[in-house]
């Protein structure tokens, strides 16, 4: 027998809006495991499963907003993210270092992307060094499979500075790795 | 189809951003262009390089424990309507484990009159860590006097105590069946109990789950009080 299918995420808003805790954890349910990614790679692993608590404690603190206008999942990767945001702020994670200063430094020690699973590791450190506006644009986009609009709507930009923070992101890491090449004589 | 446009339409074909025809434009012109070339082969090989990036899944406990951060802002919720800032305030206190000073900081230990209360019952047997001197035990007598703070300040505390625990009596008719602690066939005995306010049982569970006891390799029992009937009444 198949059982009757989840209830979809605006019957749930109306449910949590009304104060409807049941509905938070169906909520939870449902899209934890993409919150905790993106917790997980926006501020880290040590930190990921407490701003995935903050997270949903914020969406039912503010559920009175929830209005069911704005698909229920764009709104929840924009709190998780002005939850991660906050996080690092507190944590002054956003160092003074200059950002050019913080790649340089990790380009010197990046190994080919093409090459051993420590290669991969190191592209890896690298978008962690990016700035928190092209960091965040990419992670929407290649993790999460957001499209340009909607990641707009989550960093309160418009789609076509979505645009541009990706295509920098993406330059950015390319000439990174082309730097590499060139000193290693690739 | 300059160089600077193919390299945007690339990017975008890889965000999943960009219609056929520029992509087959771009391809064209990486084609004929061998800079263009090189550096769409590069970024394609980032974005996928990115792909080894997986993030683990999230701890099994998690939606246990928000469960239990949720029943401890109701119980404070409960006692007052905290305006936007103390709830922020509420929320901020609660991940960090500790309700200082927001929900105000006695003990409340009579029961108010119809309130639903449920008893906790901290059970240790074999299984659970031995509290020996040390680093362990004051790792051990630091997280259960948070916890106990923590519903104490949330509002939803009526009363605790740790059980003594090698002394006590057993007794039935008018004679001492058993001198020590009773133990079931587990071995486990009641090592302390806490009295606790909730909307429910599932409210009371998830306040238990909070407790370090059950890291601890201890068992918690969650039973409901009922008031006791009065003589004569219906």
């Amino acid at each position: 027998m198949r059982s009757a299918p989840a209830p979809p995420d605006l019957g749930l808003q109306q449910r949590l809006r009304a104060g409807d805790r049941e509905a938070l954890t169906v909520l939870f349910e449902r899209h934890r495991e993409h919150v905790f990614a993106l917790c997980w790679r926006l501020a880290g692993a040590s930190v990921a499963e407490d701003l995935l608590q903050e997270t949903f404690l914020r969406v039912w603190l503010y559920r009175a907003s929830v209005t069911g206008r704005a698909k229920f999942s764009t709104w929840l990767y924009a709190v998780a993210r002005n939850v991660c945001r906050d996080y690092l702020r507190r944590c002054a994670r956003e160092r003074s270092l200059g950002e050019e200063a913080r790649v340089d430094a990790l380009v010197a020690a990046t190994p080919h992307p093409r090459g051993r699973a420590e290669g991969r590791l190191a592209i890896r450190e690298l978008v962690a060094m990016l700035g928190p506006d092209a960091r965040e644009a990419l992670i929407l986009s290649r993790f999460h499979g957001l499209s340009y609009r909607e990641i707009g709507e989550i960093c309160g930009c418009t789609e076509g500075a979505v645009k541009v923070r990706i295509h920098r992101a993406l330059e950015r890491l390319r000439t990174a790795v082309e730097n590499k090449e060139a000193r290693h004589g690739l | 189809m300059d160089c600077e446009s193919c390299g945007e339409i690339v990017v975008r074909g890889l965000a999943g951003e960009a219609a056929p025809p520029e992509l087959d434009a771009a391809r064209v012109h990486a084609a004929e262009c061998a800079a263009c070339g090189e550096t769409s082969a590069q970024l394609e090989v980032i974005w996928g390089a990115l792909g080894s990036w997986q993030a683990p899944a999230a701890p099994l406990d998690s939606a246990a424990r928000l469960a239990g951060q949720l029943a401890l802002l109701s119980a404070a919720e409960r006692r007052g309507s905290p305006g936007p800032w103390r709830w922020a305030a509420l929320v901020a206190a609660a991940l960090a484990g500790v309700l200082v000073g927001v929900v105000g900081t006695a003990s409340r230990p009579i029961i108010e009159d119809r309130e639903p209360t449920f008893v906790l019952l901290l059970r240790r047997g074999p299984g659970a860590v031995d509290p020996v001197d040390g680093p362990v035990r004051e790792q051990m007598v630091a997280e259960y006097s948070a916890w106990r703070s923590e519903l104490d300040r949330s509002g939803v505390l009526r009363g605790s105590r740790l059980l003594d625990a090698d002394a006590g009596l057993l007794l039935r008719g008018r004679t001492v069946a058993a001198d020590g602690v009773l133990r079931d066939g587990a071995g486990e005995s009641v090592s302390g109990f806490y009295l606790v306010a909730a909307e429910d049982l599932r409210a009371a569970g998830a306040i238990a789950r909070t407790s370090p006891h059950l890291q601890y390799g201890g068992s918690i029992e969650v039973r409901p009080t009922v008031e006791p009937p009065r003589a004569g009444g219906r």
